[in-house]
């Protein structure tokens, strides 16, 4: 280090080191709580909370400078100290920042709020080890300045993710859905790497700040195209985390997880990882990539859409939903407003959150969690109810709340660029007010159902002569934890205060986190993420749309929904039903993966095992059977040659005895006569 | 007579007296009626003492035939008498045996003749004999421990024999001494 | 009368006395055999004595007889007991020193 060093060195140097311990804090606390985290009883998640909350701390404290776009960075040579390329750190700008904030504020959020939710857990400090854990994974994701990092910081966020989604793995479903999940993202993170290694061999060079470099020299080069397979392979691994069509099917299953992990992880995050990844390799992305990006968005925006109009379960409703607003904010890439995509991702995490953990609210208080099962809670639970409207109306659009702001931003993109994109996006929204408000009317308003701790109609609901939305055969897996709180058919209760506090907290980003982004405060996020495009002020058209679809799909849900009327005209009756049908079995992507995938590869397994079984075990099997052959003749040689041998010599010891011992007869007269022979026999030899 | 007479006679003498003696000897290893064998060796005895007298041994001559065929030979057949119902078998040795014995005690004479025939043995003029006065001198100056310990052993020899031949009797009355 | 032949007679009566103490089955035979080994002892001592005029030599021969007297007698007396518990003198049946 230089003698003189400037001021602004100096700060930067001390802000600097920030950057390890905003990721280290957690990880700590992730060892300590692995360790020794059963003795520590009680105390066990504060140490975790005050691991991310310190972790937020920092980041807040380095806020100033990122905000004045500055790029902080920590770097270390890790495979050579001569190239460059092999030079990994940690790099905070203005989109890794925006990143960080979610993770943390939210985390620690969540966090708080599962030491009410997994009271009384048997294993409850090593969640608390694994949501720590998850959390230095994920803010070393958002951090890390070199792909590779990302990749081994992308891995292990899977690694927790099934982690927790399997916590409760005495239940049979949560392992499989974790199983499903990991796996699942594994094919995803095939494409990612191998988009990894493409760019390597031809570039050589990985970090993230030299991406406008690259594409710049590739393209001249004339290896546009390679971009393009590069980039698709790189989306590729983000379908698979976000949770896009075809890889979408772990998202749902991985309800089975606790409420509070599906919020951290299924909403706010960890399925957001994909998106910030698009968003920090956009300048890889071609037209052509985009367009790939386009397409998949939409298309799994809008059919999540209609599965989630038609779910029975809570938090099925909401992983469908989760889809959709993912597939929206890779539209929003696709139409490169990057900077849209990523507000919408900020705001979508506080509402999403939220109402996740509404849902854990309601089902610790109720033990359900099917939609026939509940209704007129709001009574009974003011605080959750009113928390879960206010995020279910930002993200319907209210105007004025967060969410209205984010997905405006993302239509007034669409709309200047790709018409058919914007209604088709026009008609998206109106679902997604639909369902929402559907399942905040069917679960809040309404008559007082009788609560079960058991199961729910298993379609004993499905209802020939009306295609209502009555419950349709979902599955019927609570994902409450296993363990009750009084009889069942007791009265629903409003939650402890640890678990109502965070959840107010979320609720307050929910209704004005959006203004960070909005004109009246002079478009501050926009500015964070480096972009100038941002609108000067309110777009009026705009929000009359808005008002319309949250009209319109707000009165569907009223009507369809609640009041479960059909308001379908008698001949269209059966295409509805059809229509109806298709949704509520998820448009069978899970029994075509199973058919055409799943089967056919258990087949081979099978062959392949029962190959090993015959060939190989036979091959080794023989082997030591001719080891065991070997062994029988030289045990025969041991027992007749050597043994007799042995044996032998002493028979003739005992023969030579038995031989001597007639010499004494007892008879003093032989004696007397072998003495005799003695004298004579030596007086001879000596007389030779 | 003269000298050559003298030795004439002596040699005619001596050649009688060693033949009664191999034949007696011969008689007593070999007869099987235990009383004639014993007889026989009373002939072996006398016919030693002779020998004695030839070699002007003549105390020991008399001691010979006092002590050993007036008390042993007697002594000896009074044993035979007392055990001769006791005698089940004939005493006369195998085949077998015999042959061996005879073949072992002669491959011991063949030796011991040998020795003696291939020694050359001095020549004695010897005149002076020995009387039973120097060996009474003899007993009670240079031999006086020899001789005491032959009394004690006489003594022993009596406890002995007064013992053993009457244990059974005291072991069955109990008597004491 | 040569030292020779006397030597001789005495040898052949000892070898005697040897066949006879190894072929006599009865166990005063095998006494009478000793003493002939006895006197042939006692003849071999006299006439070493008489030809050097030794007295030593006449009064080991008088030990000889003594002592062929104690162990006749000694003998005879062993043979009693022996006839009164085994019931027998034949020194065949008497072989408890078999190994």
């Amino acid at each position: 280090m230089h003698a003189d060093v400037s001021h602004a060195e100096a700060v930067r140097l001390l802000v600097n080191t920030r950057l390890f311990w905003i990721p280290l804090l957690p990880l700590i606390a992730f060892v300590i709580l692995i360790l020794i985290g059963r003795r520590l009883g009680s105390l066990a998640p504060w140490l975790s909370v005050a691991a991310l909350a310190s972790a937020a701390g920092l980041t807040f404290s380095i806020a100033k400078p990122v905000f004045d776009g500055v790029t902080l960075s920590q770097r270390w040579d890790w495979l050579s100290t001569t190239n460059p390329a092999w030079s990994i750190g940690f790099a905070v700008d203005g989109l890794s920042w925006l990143m960080l904030f979610v993770v943390t504020v939210i985390g620690t959020m969540i966090q708080l709020y599962s030491i009410g939710y997994m009271h009384g857990d048997k294993r409850f400090s090593r969640f608390f080890a694994y949501l720590s854990l998850f959390c230095a994974s994920m803010l070393g994701l958002v951090m890390a300045d070199h792909f590779l990092l990302l990749f081994m910081c992308w891995e292990l966020v899977g690694v927790c993710s099934y982690l927790l989604i399997s916590f409760w793995f005495e239940k049979p479903a949560a392992a499989a859905a974790g199983r499903k999940a990991f796996l699942t993202t594994r094919v995803g993170d095939v494409g990612l790497l191998l988009g990894i290694f493409l760019l390597y061999t031809l570039v050589g060079d990985l970090r993230f700040l030299h991406l406008d470099i690259i594409r710049a020299s590739l393209i001249e080069s004339g290896k546009g195209g390679y971009l393009t397979l590069i980039s698709a392979l790189i989306f590729f691994g983000a379908v698979g985390k976000s949770a896009q069509i075809p890889l979408h099917v772990w998202l749902p299953d991985a309800m089975e997880g606790p409420t509070s992990v599906s919020a951290l992880i299924h909403a706010a995050t960890m399925v957001a990882a994909g998106v910030y990844l698009v968003a920090r390799s956009f300048a890889l992305f071609t037209p052509d990539s985009l367009q790939i990006v386009l397409v998949l968005g939409l298309v799994t925006h809008l059919l999540a859409a209609t599965v989630a109009l038609t779910m029975t379960d809570i938090k099925r409703v909401l992983a469908y939903s989760t889809l959709s607003q993912l597939g929206l904010m890779m539209v929003a890439m696709g139409l490169e407003a990057r900077t849209a995509a990523m507000f919408h991702l900020y705001a979508h995490a506080f509402f999403k959150a939220l109402m996740f953990l509404g849902a854990g609210s309601v089902i610790h208080a109720a033990h359900t969690q099917e939609l026939g099962e509940l209704g007129g809670l709001l009574k009974r639970m003011p605080w959750t109810g009113g928390l879960f409207l206010a995020a279910a109306l930002s993200m319907c659009g209210l105007p004025f709340l967060s969410g209205f702001w984010s997905k405006d931003a993302i239509l007034l993109a669409a709309r200047e660029s790709e018409p058919v994109v914007y209604w088709l996006l026009v008609l998206g929204a109106t679902m997604t007010c639909c369902y929402v408000l559907r399942l905040w009317f069917r679960c809040f308003l309404g008559p007082e159902a009788q609560a079960s701790a058991a199961h729910g109609g298993h379609g004993k609901h499905k209802s020939a002569h009306h295609a209502s939305m009555v419950g349709a055969p979902s599955r019927a897996d609570t994902s409450s934890p296993p363990r009750s709180h009084g009889a069942p058919g007791s009265v629903a209760h409003e939650s402890p205060a640890i678990m109502v506090g965070p959840m107010a907290v979320l609720g307050i980003g929910a209704l004005i986190a959006g203004l960070a982004g909005s004109p009246w405060m002079g478009n501050p996020l926009y500015h964070l993420l480096g972009d100038h495009h941002a609108h000067e002020h309110l777009d009026i058209p705009l929000l009359f749309m808005t008002a319309g679809i949250l009209a319109v799909g707000g009165g569907l849900a009223w009507v369809v929904g609640f009041k479960r009327r059909n308001l379908l005209p008698e001949p269209l009756r059966p295409i509805g039903r059809l229509a109806y049908n298709l949704a509520a079995h998820k448009y069978y992507f899970d029994e075509l993966y199973a058919f055409a995938i799943i089967r056919p590869f258990l087949s081979l397994t099978r062959s392949l095992s029962i190959f090993d079984g015959r060939v190989v075990d036979g091959a080794v099997n023989g082997a030591g059977r001719i080891g065991w052959f070997l062994g029988q003749w030289e045990e025969r040689f041991d027992r007749t040659i050597v043994d007799g041998i042995v044996n032998g010599m002493g028979a003739v010891a005992q023969a030579l005895g038995g031989a001597g011992r007639r010499l004494q007869t007892g008879y003093i007269q032989q004696y007397l006569l072998v003495v005799i022979i003695a004298a004579v026999t030596l007086s001879v030899l000596v007389q030779l | 007579m003269g000298m050559a007479q003298t030795d004439i006679i002596r040699t005619v003498a001596f050649g009688l007296i060693s033949a009664l003696v191999l034949v007696s000897a011969f008689w007593v290893v070999t007869l099987t009626n235990l009383f004639r064998a014993a007889l026989s060796l009373g002939l072996v005895l006398v016919g030693v003492a002779c020998l004695f007298l030839l070699m002007a041994a003549e105390f020991l001559a008399f001691v010979q035939i006092l002590v050993y065929v007036g008390a042993i030979l007697t002594m000896v057949i009074f044993a035979i008498m007392l055990t001769g119902k006791l005698q089940t078998t004939v005493d006369a040795p195998s085949r077998s045996c015999g042959l061996l014995a005879a073949a072992a005690s002669g491959a011991l004479f063949a030796i011991l003749a040998a020795a003696i025939l291939g020694f050359p043995w001095p020549i004695s003029n010897q005149t002076e004999v020995v009387t039973p006065a120097a060996i009474g001198q003899q007993m009670v100056t240079t031999l006086v421990l020899p001789f005491e310990v032959i009394s004690l052993v006489f003594v022993a020899v009596m406890i002995g024999a007064m013992v053993l031949a009457a244990g059974r009797e005291r072991a069955k009355k109990g008597r004491v001494g | 009368m040569s030292t020779q032949a006397v030597l001789l007679i005495t040898s052949a009566v000892f070898c005697l006395g040897i066949y006879g103490i190894l072929v006599r089955r009865n166990a005063i035979g095998v006494l009478l055999s000793i003493e002939l080994i006895l006197n042939a002892a006692a003849v071999n001592f006299v006439l070493f004595g008489s030809a050097r005029a030794n007295v030593h030599a006449h009064a080991f021969a008088l030990f000889i007889i003594a002592l062929a007297a104690c162990e006749a007698v000694v003998a005879l007396a062993i043979i009693l007991a022996l006839s009164r518990s085994a019931n027998t003198v034949s020194v065949d049946r008497i072989n408890l020193l078999k190994g």
